[in-house]
């Protein structure tokens, strides 16, 4: 589909605007093709990572000075579910759809972790937080190495001046 | 509306503009063409031509409607006829807006429609060989007219009528920062924890000081405004401006390259004399996460209308959810450091 696009499609859209969505077409196709190779292995990489990052966390977070706090302790037990939501992959043939799901339930605790942080933080407990914090901006570069590759085909360049070649 | 009786959107058009102009009753579209860069919002150029008073007469008029999709941006298409009709009156250049029309009978969609400026926003034409001194000139001119928007008098243009006015220095990002992070929250398809990061580490850092309240243009950048010859004529895409501090438009044109038309010291040297204001790094660092939290929030929008829409949506907007959210994701990482 890629090479008919290219070669048969593309060149000879005449409208300018169709062809632009032309070329958009070509790189979401190798977008797509990119996804159906590397979404699952990606998928299976990135819930390894978020139960490991999210049991060191729960280890920092349980300790002095949180442990008497009540949000922490919360955070704690959320973290505790999601972990035993996730130990065990389900039998037989995991989908994608599996994997998504068995991940964003792994993100949104993520994201409860780093809103709790800031509600830690503004009781004065920031200092205490440098750990956990590194511990989150260490994954989420990792986190955002795997997802660029997917998607990198559909970046768009705001650099002078080739940028305008697809507007 | 007359122009229900109407086929052809060129037909609709060429209806409604008739009402709105004296002498041009026989006015016709002659050509309507989409402008290709910029995806805020569609632009579409309408080529007309009537008997007036002085014998034959032409024009082009700029058509700003949403996608048929829905704006990228979470701003209303009247808000920005407004900022435009509010500027009319000031020293910033920008195209005349003339009617704004909230029915979406005519063309599908509400719409507005401006003046077409003479001149070019492409940036091919700057960086040609041999144009170091036209691009210097524009930097140079680029600088001074921020610095005009940036001491503009807001109050008098009219802009409180209809933008949030910051009461406190820590407001003129803060208002903001409220308002993209409820858009991130109310479109969210799914959890993104490095959009969740960002806005916790803008909170946490939004500036204390901001020595002035500015009217700030809000997308500056290559591609944004129009010159003819070698002078800017008019300065576009408006619909992220806002009052606030004046150092998100300098991490905007940044972000977006005005540096390769002149150092960025020399840009600031030409804003800080022009303007009596001074430049501040590290509010700049600032608003350069600001913006790629920014872009990471219109990722969700697009992509849920893949959903929403059964599927019928532009392409190239779901390439603009992806394409500039995940890299401004890696960006804005590398913004804060380890």
């Amino acid at each position: 589909m890629q090479y008919s696009l290219k070669t048969y499609v593309t060149p000879h859209v005449g409208d300018k605007w169709g062809s632009y969505v032309a070329k958009v077409m070509t790189r979401m196709l190798k977008h797509l093709e990119l996804r159906w190779k590397l979404e699952g292995p990606l998928l299976l990489e990135d819930i390894a990572d978020l139960k490991a990052v999210l049991g060191s966390l729960r280890a920092s977070l349980s300790a002095a000075p949180f442990e008497k706090d009540e949000d922490a302790r919360k955070l704690v037990g959320r973290i505790d579910t999601a972990l035993a939501e996730t130990r065990e992959f389900p039998v037989g043939y995991l989908s994608v759809e599996t994997l998504t799901g068995i991940d964003e339930v792994l993100r949104e605790t993520l994201v409860a972790v780093i809103e709790t942080c800031d509600l830690l933080a503004e009781r004065g407990l920031e200092q205490a937080l440098a750990r956990a914090r590194a511990q989150i901006r260490s994954y989420l570069r990792r986190e955002v190495d795997r997802d660029n590759q997917l998607v990198e085909p559909t970046f768009m360049s705001f650099a002078p001046p080739s940028s305008s070649d697809e507007g | 509306m007359n122009c229900l009786q109407d086929t052809t959107v060129e037909e609709r058009l060429a209806t409604f503009l008739r009402t709105k102009l004296d002498d041009a009753s026989d006015l016709v579209v002659e050509k309507l063409h989409r402008n290709v860069g910029g995806m805020s919002r569609e632009t579409w150029f309408a080529d007309t031509a009537w008997t007036g008073r002085n014998g034959r007469e032409r024009q082009t008029f700029t058509i700003r409607a949403d996608h048929p999709e829905g704006s990228v941006v979470p701003v209303p298409l009247e808000y920005e006829f407004k900022v435009y009709h509010a500027l009319a009156d000031t020293d910033v250049p920008v195209a005349r807006a003339l009617w704004f029309e909230s029915d979406p009978r005519c063309l599908g969609r509400p719409f507005y429609v401006r003046e077409t400026l003479d001149g070019t926003s492409a940036p091919k034409a700057l960086f040609r060989k041999g144009e170091d001194e036209l691009r210097r000139s524009m930097g140079r001119q680029l600088a001074r007219l921020l610095a005009r928007i940036h001491v503009l008098d807001w109050q008098a243009a009219g802009f409180p009528a209809f933008m949030p006015v910051p009461r406190t220095p820590e407001d003129a990002a803060r208002l903001e920062l409220a308002r993209w992070r409820k858009h991130y929250e109310e479109q969210r398809i799914e959890a993104r924890p490095v959009a969740t990061e960002l806005y916790s580490w803008l909170n946490r850092n939004a500036p204390r000081d901001v020595p002035r309240v500015s009217l700030v243009w809000g997308d500056v950048g290559l591609g944004n405004f129009i010159f003819r010859g070698d002078t800017v004529v008019g300065l576009t895409d408006w619909e992220q401006a806002h009052l606030g501090d004046p150092m998100k438009d300098w991490a905007s044109a940044l972000y977006r390259g005005i540096d390769n038309l002149l150092p960025r010291e020399e840009l600031f040297a030409e804003w800080e004399q022009e303007s009596g204001l001074k430049i501040d790094e590290e509010r700049i660092h600032y608003y350069s996460v600001f913006i790629d939290a920014q872009y990471v929030s219109i990722s969700h929008p697009m992509i849920r209308r893949i959903v929403d829409l059964d599927g019928r949506i532009d392409i190239s907007l779901v390439r603009l959810g992806m394409g500039f959210p995940f890299h401004c994701q890696h960006h804005g990482l590398e913004a804060l450091g380890p």
